[in-house]
């Protein structure tokens, strides 16, 4: 009992209630708003503090930060220049194998002739003049008057070959001339170039109604193209009352401005009619 | 040696942007004439007097690969360089001037060969149309080329001869 009431015993014994009941309090919530009002002065002071010190360590630091991150930079858009490289070489890619596609549907829709693809690699330097060279030549298998058409319809002729290319003379020059057949009217005409590059359609007898629109096909008629091959288009007809034969403008079937492509019928023989000719 | 050098790789480089490039560059029906604008550049220059060799030799190269008859382009191109001779006599001092007129007079003179030549031929045209729509737009799209040419071409020159003795 003496023991018990030793005032060293007592006095832990008061010091454990009070922290037991101060743990008792704090697990209970009852001391929060102390603990808060305490702890916001050292909340304030460390936040001041933490924003101090990480600015003073940007500012250490951000000499070689803006060293990686412009070395970073540049790699990214030293790959976005090699990303956008390859975009292009890509469609460059699809928009040729788009056109052979076109080509290869071409040759497959007319299997009764051979075809030879060809890339157009220049135009001729006089004006007045509509010829274009193909990457194709005697070494290929391509002769003086091989007929030259795309998926769209004819685009020529060979007008001369030597080993490794050609020269092809296209129905829009002055001195080209196509017979054709006009598909709904029935009747055969003919299809001369210009040293302006168009194409007007002329023999056209007076009788025959020629619509807007009709489509005009190689008719095969004097052995130099093949029949059945699409020309053009007739934009308008003109009828002069003292003329023997209508005339009239027609847009092509080619777009020989932007002509890259085109299939060489390798196995049509040209015929000579020269010396039938009075 | 290094002139006749310089001036055959200007021209290789002018032919394969004239048959790859210029020509499908139109305008109505009409195109730039890159060999006749890097020969008069080139011809106006005063050391080439023995430049006429070379035009012999490029004009008939161009003929082969053109359509147009052997001699034509080697007439056009001769002439053209004995024109850019007779204007060094008396616009020298303006050698952009020169160039100009020489390509205005050298696109005229050329286009009347060649239509001369398709007449010749009995190939039927109409002079209004390819006045308007083949020679006028040429001669403008010449005209803007020519200031280019022009530079690249004194450019050459000025890397060719030694300072001083330029026009």
């Amino acid at each position: 009992m003496q023991k018990l009431l030793n005032p060293k015993f007592l006095r832990n014994l008061i010091i454990s209630i009070m922290v037991i009941g101060l743990m008792v309090m704090a697990i209970s919530g009852y001391l929060t708003p102390i603990f808060s009002l305490s702890l916001t002065p050292l909340i304030g002071t460390q936040s001041w503090l933490a924003e101090r010190y990480s600015a003073f360590k940007d500012f250490s630091n951000s000499p070689r930060d803006m060293a990686e991150l412009r070395q970073q930079n540049a790699m990214l858009e030293n790959e976005v220049a090699q990303l956008q490289n390859q975009v292009v070489a890509l469609q460059e890619e699809l928009s040729q194998s788009r056109i052979l596609e076109a080509l290869f549907d071409f040759a497959r829709i007319n299997p009764q002739y051979e075809y030879l693809a060809a890339t157009v690699i220049g135009r001729e330097i006089n004006p007045f003049q509509q010829y274009v060279i193909i990457d194709k030549g005697s070494n290929h298998g391509l002769r003086h008057g091989m007929p030259v058409v795309t998926q769209k319809g004819l685009v020529g002729r060979i007008d001369r070959v030597i080993a490794t290319a050609a020269r092809i003379q296209l129905i829009s020059d002055a001195n080209s001339v196509v017979n054709v057949r006009l598909q709904n009217a029935k009747t055969e005409a003919q299809v001369d170039g210009s040293i302006t590059g168009e194409i007007s359609l002329q023999l056209v007898p007076q009788d025959v109604d020629v619509q807007v629109g009709e489509v005009l096909l190689t008719s095969g008629l004097g052995g130099t193209y093949p029949p059945n091959f699409f020309v053009g288009q007739v934009l308008t007809m003109e009828s002069r009352e003292n003329s023997m034969f209508q005339t009239g403008s027609v847009q092509p079937m080619v777009d020989f401005s932007t002509l890259s492509a085109v299939l060489v019928v390798t196995n049509f023989n040209q015929v000579d009619i020269k010396p039938l000719l009075p | 040696m290094l002139p006749y050098l310089v001036s055959s790789v200007g021209f290789i480089i002018a032919f394969m942007l004239q048959y790859g490039v210029v020509s499908r560059s139109t305008m109505l029906s009409g195109a730039a004439d890159l060999l006749l604008l890097f020969i008069a550049a080139w011809s106006l220059h005063e050391h080439n007097k023995r430049m006429w060799v070379l035009i012999l030799i490029f004009a008939a190269f161009i003929s082969f690969v053109s359509a147009t008859p052997f001699f034509v382009s080697i007439f056009v191109y001769l002439g053209i360089f004995l024109l850019s001779k007779y204007l060094n006599t008396w616009v020298w001092q303006t050698p952009l001037l020169a160039m100009f007129l020489l390509t205005f007079v050298g696109t005229l003179f050329q286009h009347i060969v060649y239509l001369a030549v398709l007449w010749v031929n009995q190939t039927p045209f109409d002079w209004a149309t390819a006045f308007s729509n083949v020679t006028l737009p040429t001669i403008l799209l010449n005209m803007l080329l020519a200031i280019p040419v022009h530079a690249l071409v004194h450019e050459m020159a000025r890397s060719v001869y030694p300072t001083g003795l330029e026009p």
